[in-house]
């Protein structure tokens, strides 16, 4: 489903080169649960951006459900962001002005879908995330965690190939965490592929598998071992 | 593009969008008020004054020795300036075309609420038909033994037939024919009958502000005294006007008590009568050209601010899917709406306005045409003003959304 050969980033200035990503190598299967650890610095928000079709790329191949999205155009990016991904951000990134439902609606819309089926699926999702109830309410009138749903309700009410979260429960309290994380292995558990950016050692621990990005490098763990990885890390 | 997310966007941020229509019908308002009155004022600038100004002569003499005989000095003064070889024709006259003297209102009755109709009265003798060139429309024209001459105070009497222009006749008589019609100077004055039409003549600037520039009546009476004595206008061969002027002058000065107070080409009185109309629209075009700028700067200020303020949200947009084209369409559809909405304020407040200026000028502001001219070039200089700062918001990054928080 999503896989990476040879991938390098690099960022240069007048003055320095910055090697981002070195040489990844990557597949990552559909259904997976998949886990990206890393100290700071070490080139996780790099890759998130490459995976999600954030940034380009000059070396290497990333093929995203069969197709090679390396030298795409930016609209082209726009609509492979729009119909095979789904993302979820650290600090949820929900729109302030809009309620929950025109939220949700926002990736829709650009996908130019009718209004009756935007309506099912947003309700869908909404009732998914169990917040069919509030969804003419503005975001600053939820909680933190409660904003993380409507997040996770907008990046599934699309019906992507694979969902992409950015330290999903990094802004939460252990107890709303420990909710979105299991409305997460919910979601996935009915067949949605997960990539999930962590610092938390302990959610990495609950998925399937481990990657392990150190100074632009990949290592791929197998769950069988990943645990032992992250135990001694 | 639905324009549902960007109404839910605006009512959210109420004073921004408020602050954006208050300064657009501003804009509006001023902008379409100033040029309404600019091209109003300059259409006026051309219009044709009926008469060969340019060949035409106005000497204005005064009387300081009360024994000298103002009829026989008029008599000699008419007989000494048409021997001037070049001079067409002259006669007194007690107005001057483009200055608006002698202006009356003219009646159709003479009941208490009588509606007056503004215009100026020209009493002159029958030359002054061919003086200012002047050509018959209807009826016939005024003769020798139409006109009534003499000392005011020892010729009571008043001409009792007149002629008026063709404005002043569509003015009282509308279709029909104003031959033969009674119309009152004054509301307690004789009565007086219309003979004949004329072709329209420029009468002056404060008729002529009130779209009433060619209503103008001609008397046959020429009264004097010694302190009151009319004006002389002369036709002469066309160009020799500036040539002849200071021979006529010299002529005039043949007469012992008197001097000369004025004279003038017509060609420059009709230009003072401009002057100031010249000024006072260039100011309000300066005016609207400024504001335009100041408005289109605004716009700009306010819609990069909002950039600035909503770079993640753009970002985040971007990264759910929006194309470059998509936030170029969000800015350029959210100030349309702005832009509209301020743009019918504005339209209200122009409306307003020249309703009150016309009022107070009694003169028509309104131009429908000049009006949606104004309010596209006011949409025109919006999407300009947006495009910079939504052509930047197009270009941030959708990478934006995985930088801090």
């Amino acid at each position: 489903m999503l896989r990476m050969e040879n991938v390098s980033k690099i960022y240069r200035t007048d003055l320095v080169e910055t090697h981002a990503l070195r040489k990844v190598d990557l597949h990552i299967k559909s259904g997976e649960f998949v886990s990206v650890t890393g100290p700071s610095g070490s080139g996780k928000t790099t890759f998130l951006n490459l995976a999600g079709a954030l940034e380009t790329f000059e070396e290497g191949d990333y093929f995203l459900d069969g197709h090679n999205v390396k030298g795409l155009s930016d609209d082209k990016l726009s609509e492979i962001r729009n119909q095979k991904i789904g993302f979820i951000f650290q600090s949820f990134n929900l729109l302030p002005d809009l309620p929950l439902f025109d939220n949700v609606d926002v990736p829709l819309r650009y996908r130019g879908m009718s209004a009756k089926e935007r309506k099912e699926r947003i309700e869908h999702a909404l009732e998914t995330v169990g917040l069919a109830s509030r969804m003419q309410h503005l975001p600053t009138q939820l909680s933190g965690g409660q904003q993380q749903r409507v997040a996770i309700a907008r990046a599934i009410a699309g019906d992507p190939l694979f969902l992409l979260a950015d330290e999903p429960t990094g802004n939460l309290d252990s107890l709303m965490a420990q909710q979105v994380m299991e409305l997460l292995e919910d979601i996935n558990s009915k067949g949605t592929t997960i990539i999930m950016v962590t610092h938390d050692d302990q959610l990495a621990r609950r998925a399937h598998r481990n990657i392990q990005i150190f100074d632009g490098q990949v290592s791929d763990i197998e769950k069988s071992v990943a645990d032992d990885v992250i135990r001694s890390a | 593009m639905d324009i549902k997310p960007i109404f839910l966007g605006l009512k959210q941020n109420k004073f921004m969008a408020m602050l954006m229509i208050i300064q657009i019908a501003f804009t509006m308002g001023v902008l379409s008020s100033s040029v309404l009155v600019a091209t109003t004022t300059l259409q006026e600038w051309n219009k044709p004054s009926g008469i060969p100004h340019e060949d035409i002569v106005r000497i204005s003499p005064e009387f300081f020795d009360d024994s000298q005989d103002v009829g026989q000095a008029m008599f000699n003064d008419l007989k000494r300036v048409k021997e001037i070889p070049s001079v067409i024709n002259a006669a007194p006259s007690n107005a001057v075309p483009f200055t608006a003297e002698n202006m009356i209102d003219v009646y159709l009755a003479t009941e208490e609420d009588a509606q007056g109709f503004k215009t100026v009265v020209f009493e002159s003798d029958e030359q002054i038909i061919d003086v200012l060139k002047l050509s018959l429309v209807d009826g016939r024209l005024i003769t020798a033994s139409d006109v009534v001459k003499g000392d005011i105070e020892s010729t009571p009497q008043s001409a009792a037939e007149v002629m008026i222009s063709q404005d002043m006749a569509q003015v009282l008589f509308g279709d029909d024919s104003a031959i033969g019609k009674t119309i009152w100077l004054a509301k307690n004055a004789d009565p007086v009958k219309v003979i004949g039409v004329y072709s329209n003549f420029m009468t002056g600037e404060r008729l002529n502000g009130r779209g009433k520039s060619y209503q103008s009546i001609i008397r046959p009476q020429v009264k004097w005294s010694q302190t009151q004595q009319p004006h002389y206008l002369m036709r002469v061969e066309q160009g020799t006007a500036v040539a002849l002027l200071e021979d006529i002058i010299d002529v005039f000065y043949l007469e012992r008590g008197r001097y000369i107070n004025s004279s003038e080409l017509l060609k420059r009185t009709q230009k003072r009568m401009y002057d100031g109309r010249g000024s006072r629209a260039l100011t309000f075009l300066v005016l609207s050209v400024v504001l335009l700028i100041i408005t289109g700067l605004g716009i700009t200020g306010l819609t990069a601010f909002q950039v600035t303020q909503k770079r993640k949200q753009i970002g985040t947009r971007r990264a759910l899917g929006a194309k470059k084209s998509d936030i170029m369409r969000y800015f350029l559809t959210e100030n349309s709406i702005l832009t509209l909405i301020g743009l019918v304020i504005g339209v209200a407040v122009t409306l307003s306005i020249t309703f009150e200026l016309s009022e107070q000028a009694g003169q028509n502001f309104f131009n429908l045409s000049v009006l949606l001219m104004t309010a596209l070039l006011l949409w025109v200089v919006n999407i300009l003003a947006v495009w910079f700062p939504a052509k930047r918001a197009a270009n941030i990054a959708p990478a934006i959304v995985t930088r801090s928080a």
